[in-house]
């Protein structure tokens, strides 16, 4: 398929993950990518998103874009009570501050292209997690304001999706487990895990639904949140 | 594409609007479609789901199958006290039993061959809509089924899933907005209007929604209850 044939393409957090995935899938697939992560990797400019003057330097000089990918995101397990200022403050601004001014800055070019925004929230932005409650504050905060966007800018021909992940098998979430404090109350973790069999998804299927909801395919779908998580919400 | 190449789908409400978009759409793709309607069309069997026996029948004779498509719904706008419990019953014997008689028909064959299933919920089954109470009934009716079911066979290797379409271009929006009584109150009614130009969805859209939820790119995907609704869900 080439259903990017000759669009301009936004992407964050393009080192690995999710991210790697999509800059494969949407260049595959005829996109001229301007993928940005805080790691160095082939084909990625180097940014900290949370830089705001660098970022909006990049879409201001790269741009005008039809489509914007955020997928850049951190998170970390552990008790609410030993989760210091600096470790919210900086959840918050990768996971949240930074898409709504990459957003701000994209919609001009986007409103002119007709273009689209895909997020990568998280299933811990509709439901409760145990031991993640910044990110969950961070990742349910990035749905609802995707939906206002989407409101806001419908009858300028512009959408704004999310799709929400559950368990998927990167760095970032192995990363995540290396890392959980061994005190956690098991049946509150376990809530969190796929029913569905292999338990956690591969990149390339998030990649996937984001190619879906950022295709013409999907030019009926705006403020949507789609859950892509083997039933953890059901 | 060829994502159903050998696969055995059993697809209800085909004759029309997006039963017959999903039809078209799964058969250029390879799939082995049996598809029933109330009305009779060229490659559709003539059933009414609402006839347990028949149905079951025709589930048994013709299965095992791959991938259920229950699409077959009705919707009859009044306002809620001149409902009559005839239009009740009937509302909910096509819209909620009938998919549970068929799924409970189907579920064997779908277990031996690590099947899914997409329902046709609706925005009216996450979203009250006024002069609809029955619809609106029937469709959460459907989506919670769906999830309960999801994660009931979850390990089991069978998906569950379902599209929830706002307004759509179809023979049964068009024959309900002709039931709509004169004097309802429009600003609720508006409410239930895509915010997203044109304002409605082409059926084949739905049937792409439908057909990648199917397909094996959604592996990971269930109980999701997926909007396709031009942002009315915002």
């Amino acid at each position: 398929m080439s259903r990017f044939d000759g669009k301009r393409v936004f992407l964050t957090g393009a080192a690995s993950g999710i991210g790697a995935a999509c800059l494969e899938l949407f260049s595959a697939e005829g996109a001229e990518v301007v993928a940005v992560d805080l790691t160095q990797a082939p084909g990625v400019l180097r940014c900290d998103i949370t830089d705001s003057g660098s970022v909006v330097d990049i879409i201001a000089t790269r741009g005008p874009f039809d489509i914007v990918l955020n997928v850049a995101g951190i998170t970390a397990v552990q008790h609410s009570l030993e989760v210091t200022r600096e470790q919210w403050d900086r959840q918050l601004a990768v996971n949240l501050t930074a898409p709504f001014v990459i957003m701000q800055a994209a919609l001009p070019g986007l409103i002119e292209r007709k273009g689209n925004i895909v997020n990568v929230a998280s299933v811990g932005g509709v439901r409760g997690q145990a031991y993640t409650a910044a990110y969950c504050a961070t990742k349910g905060g990035l749905v609802m304001l995707s939906k206002g966007l989407a409101l806001e800018y419908s009858r300028r021909g512009v959408r704004i999706n999310c799709v929400c992940p559950g368990a998927v098998d990167t760095p970032l979430t192995g990363g995540v487990a290396a890392s959980m404090p061994n005190d956690l109350n098991p049946h509150l973790m376990q809530r969190v895990f796929s029913p569905l069999p292999p338990g956690a998804s591969a990149p390339q299927e998030i990649a996937e639904a984001i190619a879906y909801l950022a295709s013409d395919d999907a030019r009926s779908v705006t403020g949507a949140a789609f859950v892509i998580d083997g039933g953890v919400d059901s | 594409m060829n994502r159903f190449e050998g696969k055995k789908v059993f697809l209800t409400g085909a004759a029309s609007g997006v039963g017959k978009a999903t039809h078209a759409l799964f058969r250029s793709e390879g799939a082995d479609v049996v598809a029933v309607d109330l009305n009779p069309a060229p490659g559709v069997i003539a059933c009414d789901v609402t006839d347990t026996a028949a149905i079951v029948e025709l589930v048994t004779s013709h299965g095992p199958f791959d991938v259920l498509l229950n699409v077959a719904g009705i919707c009859k706008l009044g306002h809620t006290t001149q409902v009559t419990m005839e239009e009740w019953n009937r509302q909910v014997a096509v819209n909620l039993t009938a998919p549970f008689v068929i799924m409970q028909a189907a579920l064997p064959g779908l277990i031996e061959r690590k099947g899914n299933i997409v329902n046709i919920g609706s925005i009216a089954g996450v979203r009250g809509q006024a002069y609809s109470a029955a619809y609106n009934a029937t469709k959460a009716g459907i989506i919670m089924m769906s999830k309960g079911i999801a994660l009931e066979y979850a390990r089991r290797g069978v998906r569950v899933n379902c599209v929830c379409p706002g307004g759509i271009d179809t023979p049964l929006v068009k024959g309900v907005a002709e039931t709509l009584p004169p004097d309802v109150n429009m600003r609720l009614v508006s409410r239930a209007v895509n915010v997203l130009p044109p304002g409605t969805a082409q059926p084949e859209e739905i049937a792409d929604a439908i057909a990648y939820l199917a397909s094996d790119a959604a592996r990971s995907v269930t109980g999701a209850a997926f909007m396709i609704d031009g942002g009315i869900d915002c």
